[in-house]
């Protein structure tokens, strides 16, 4: 069963992507993506119903599949030396070179090795990814097309770059899907290795220097995070005789796997773009919006942060914990600090990304019921109500519609039960004794909060301005209200949901902590209301009073302002035509409240000074 | 739960009592000050009641909203406001109490267009709700009223900030921002809410007397009112370099202090 879901969730986005790539029909595009939207989301539905499978290569071909696995991975590295050599780039042969030791060592060391044991695996954290991945993967697919067409327009391009651009999308949702549930490292890694390289084609779309530029750092970067990974499977296998993860989770003696398991955070925390690696991901908002929504709101960065969550519980209650918990609770302030600071709404929006998943990271770093279900949670209310934000703002109409909808995500990042707020206050509460994380995270609610409120103030002045019009063309907006629909229903129906969701997750991958695997969590978000969460209807009720205010007291049309002495207009009884084409609607706005501040360079060097300072702290409390 | 805040009618009662008479109160003691303020800077004194009198003419004047969505946003702070003391009261979790109050002042601020103010304060009064975490091993307000002694002997830089975030939650409303008429009004009854919350929280720390607590209280407001004739205007930069400069450390300082003596 789990093959067949894993050939849909897997299989065919790959075969899509070749279909994309080599067919340049563009009404076979169109139809091609919308089938694969539909596919994507039909089997993500056929997942959830699943519920948990498991599934291992027969006995006798196990060692033949690992071996197969590997050999995969070495020909996705061979792939990459190459490129190095066309880069010329010595950074990107030396980490090539590196991952191909670490893998030949694997591949033809000591008797036994690897360890076949693993496959894949269906349980409930891997539902929520694949709900995430492919239900707000397909609605992004689906605006790209409309949003590439005027894009490339901007280029005047002879040839539509558009087969490529939808075959890497395709090739990056089919690897996330793998990834998710990969139940082996190696098979993991392989999947990781190929997102990389999408991510590498679609941040170099527009072929400029530039573009080039930050694609190649965005790789470079990924792959010393795939280096540190391959030092931790290696370091694993060592300790223990098998490289699957679930059986590694269920070793007993925990502290002797820390040193590996620092390689694996590491990983994770470059995966994630957490401080000091937060660059690449920030790079990489040159590329087209809705790569960066998929880089930030859906695939690369949170596979990251699901390999943390994944592993904590081997490292929960040790002083790893509080250390990852401390960078966590740091890339969280840090990133909220900068974030005031920016101009530019994309920048903004992404170092937000990077705050939140500092965030997630701190939560779930702690032994607690409350943080754990809501770090889980927040991945995935998070990924939803960002990728409206990232649609909303990438709208070409520039419709005042697509404003409301950036201020209800915006309104859905600072009100309950989406945001942030619920998760910040139980993170201050869990993060009691760990004084360090307490202090940043104290800091960091505040900076996330006033920056979400700026960027609320700023768009109510958007809209009240009357820049664009009620858009006409319900296709172009039908993904973001999609989308917009899927966070409201969601918030309204979070209890089922998650009781449906994220409590057999505490049942099943917390199973070393019975005060948490054997809790009773399908209370914690319903305290009457009928079963609704009741922070949520407050939340709610609170924003529907206000946007139906908003909506009886917006003018109809913004006065324009009239010089001195000129006459008045003479209506000729033609209107004006609404805005649609390029440029990009006014996303850079003026920070005025904070315009006086240092320089943010300073703040980035000297947040990547401390940063670093405690992921050497973190290994060199592990190594002793 | 011990001492005065114990039965459910001590709370209804107490209650209505902070929310009916708060203001009242504090409108009478913001004329004393008007007056004690216009006496050392020799002008004439404003009457006794005129910020009572004043609020009710505002609420009289013929609402005439410049725009629809700072109406909602004054409504919106003044139920924030009023539920943070309302929880506060009811003895509920500290941390649910100061992100109400954190919201209702974040609308404030937005309005005023003094973010900045925020970013000062409010690190702070999390900060004290921590160190009244951790000083109790937990955060509900209820457990502090069975905690010994008086927490301003454990927590002195904790009570100092809170006289500074006391002083800098009193916003001014800017003129241009469109608030006038019974809506500044209505910001003017909230913010009075959300002060009584803070002398709530500074009561609690002499959470067991009652004596102590009004003590605190009248404190509190004195040394208010010394600050504020002292530095009538300081600038945002002033004030975030004290943020960070002074607050921020007095805080650290404080709750690592209570980290070490009851945790490590």
């Amino acid at each position: 069963m789990l093959l067949h879901l894993m050939g849909i969730l897997v299989m065919m986005p790959i075969l899509f992507a070749i279909f994309f790539f080599l067919n340049k029909n563009p009404r076979f595009l169109k139809n091609a993506v919308f089938f694969l939207a539909g596919i994507l989301i039909a089997g993500v539905g056929w997942a959830v119903s699943l519920g948990f499978l498991a599934f291992e290569a027969p006995t006798g071909y196990a060692d033949l599949f690992i071996k197969l696995v590997l050999l995969a991975n070495l020909v996705v590295v061979v792939g990459i030396i190459y490129l190095s050599r066309l880069w010329k780039n010595l950074w990107l042969s030396g980490l090539g070179v590196v991952q191909a030791v670490l893998l030949g060592w694997m591949s033809g060391g000591q008797p036994g090795w690897p360890v076949g044991a693993g496959g894949f695996l269906l349980d409930h954290l891997s539902v929520v990814m694949l709900l995430l991945v492919n239900g707000v993967g397909s609605i992004v697919l689906v605006f790209s097309l409309n949003f590439m067409e005027t894009y490339e327009h901007r280029f005047s391009l002879v040839n539509s770059r558009q087969p490529l651009f939808f075959a890497g999308m395709a090739l990056l949702l089919g690897a996330m899907n793998g990834l998710v549930v990969a139940n082996n490292f190696l098979i993991w890694f392989l999947f990781w290795q190929i997102m990389v390289l999408c991510g590498y084609i679609l941040i170099t779309h527009d072929r400029t220097n530039r573009a080039i530029k930050n694609g190649r750092s965005f790789v470079i970067q990924h792959l010393a995070g795939g280096v540190a990974f391959l030092v931790g499977v290696v370091w694993l296998r060592l300790l223990t005789p098998t490289l699957s993860m679930s059986e590694t989770l269920m070793v007993s003696d925990a502290i002797a796997l820390l040193p590996p398991l620092a390689c694996f955070v590491l990983a994770g925390l470059v995966f994630s773009s957490q401080f000091p690696f937060q660059s690449g991901l920030i790079r990489s908002i040159t590329a087209p919006l809705p790569v960066s929504v998929l880089l930030q709101a859906v695939a690369l960065s949170n596979a990251g942060i699901y390999l943390i969550i994944r592993l904590s519980p081997l490292f929960m209650n040790t002083l790893l914990a509080k250390i990852v918990a401390v960078i966590g609770a740091f890339s969280f302030a840090a990133a909220a600090l900068l974030a005031m600071l920016q101009h530019d709404t994309k920048r903004l929006l992404t170092l937000m990304t990077i705050s939140s998943f500092g965030l997630i990271l701190a939560l779930g770093c702690f032994a607690n019921l409350q943080a754990i279900y809501l770090a889980t949670l927040l991945i995935f209310l998070h990924g939803m109500t960002k990728a409206l934000l990232f649609l909303c703002i990438g709208s070409h109409s520039q419709s005042r519609f697509a404003y409301w909808l950036t201020l209800v995500g915006a309104l859905a990042m600072l009100m309950p039960p989406f945001g942030i707020p619920t998760a910040q206050w139980i993170a201050i509460e869990v993060s009691l004794l760990n004084p360090p994380a307490l202090l940043l995270l104290i800091a960091g609610t505040v900076f996330s909060m006033v920056c979400w409120t700026q960027f609320i103030v700023k768009r109510r002045i958007v809209i009240f301005d009357s820049i664009g019009s009620i858009e006409k063309d319900f296709l172009k907006v039908a993904p973001q209200i999609a989308l917009a629909l899927v966070v409201g229903l969601t918030g309204l129906f979070l209890a089922p949901i998650t009781n449906y969701l994220i409590t057999p997750i505490l049942k099943e991958n917390y199973g070393r902590f019975a005060d948490i695997a054997q809790a009773d969590a399908t209370g914690f978000l319903i305290s009457g209301f009928s079963g609704l969460n009741s922070l949520f209807v407050l939340g709610a009720v609170a924003g529907i009073v206000g946007l139906g205010w908003l909506w009886i007291g917006l003018p109809a049309q913004a006065p324009e302002a009239k010089s001195p002495g000129e006459p008045d207009k003479i209506d000729t009884g033609i209107k004006p035509e609404p805005i649609t084409a390029f440029p990009l609607p006014k996303n850079r706005y003026e920070p005025a409240l904070f315009s006086q501040f240092p320089d943010s360079r300073k703040t980035y060097f000297y947040a990547m000074v401390v940063a670093g300072a405690l992921i050497i702290l973190m290994f060199e409390v592990v190594i002793r | 739960m011990t001492a005065f805040w114990g039965t459910d009618s001590m709370i209804i009662g107490l209650g209505t009592l902070l929310v009916l008479g708060g203001p009242v109160v504090g409108g009478l003691v913001a004329g004393a000050v008007a007056i004690m303020k216009a006496k050392t800077e020799a002008r004439q004194a404003p009457p006794l009641f005129g910020v009572i009198v004043d609020f009710f003419s505002l609420l009289r004047q013929a609402p005439n909203p410049v725009r629809q969505d700072l109406v909602f946003a004054v409504l919106l702070q003044l139920a924030f406001s009023l539920l943070s003391l309302a929880l506060l009261i009811q003895q509920m979790n500290l941390l649910m109490v100061l992100f109400f109050h954190s919201f209702a002042t974040l609308i404030v601020v937005a309005i005023s267009g003094n973010l900045k103010n925020f970013l000062v304060f409010q690190p702070v009064l999390l900060a004290i709700g921590a160190g009244l975490g951790l000083l109790t091993g937990g955060f509900s307000f209820a457990t502090l009223f069975i905690q010994p002694g008086f927490f301003v002997l454990e927590m002195p830089f904790l009570w100092l900030c809170l006289l500074i975030v006391f002083r800098g939650s009193g916003l001014p409303v800017r003129e241009d921002a469109g608030i006038a008429g019974p809506q500044l009004a209505l910001m003017k009854l909230a913010a009075c809410f959300r002060q009584t919350t803070l002398l709530v929280l500074a009561g609690a720390f002499w959470a067991n007397s009652f004596v102590g607590a009004i003590f605190a209280a009248l404190l509190i407001y004195l040394a208010v009112c010394l600050g504020e004739f002292i530095y009538p205007r300081l600038s945002w930069r002033v004030r975030i370099e004290w943020g960070y400069g002074y607050l921020f450390f007095a805080c650290a300082a404080n709750l690592s202090w209570l980290y070490i003596k009851y945790w490590l």
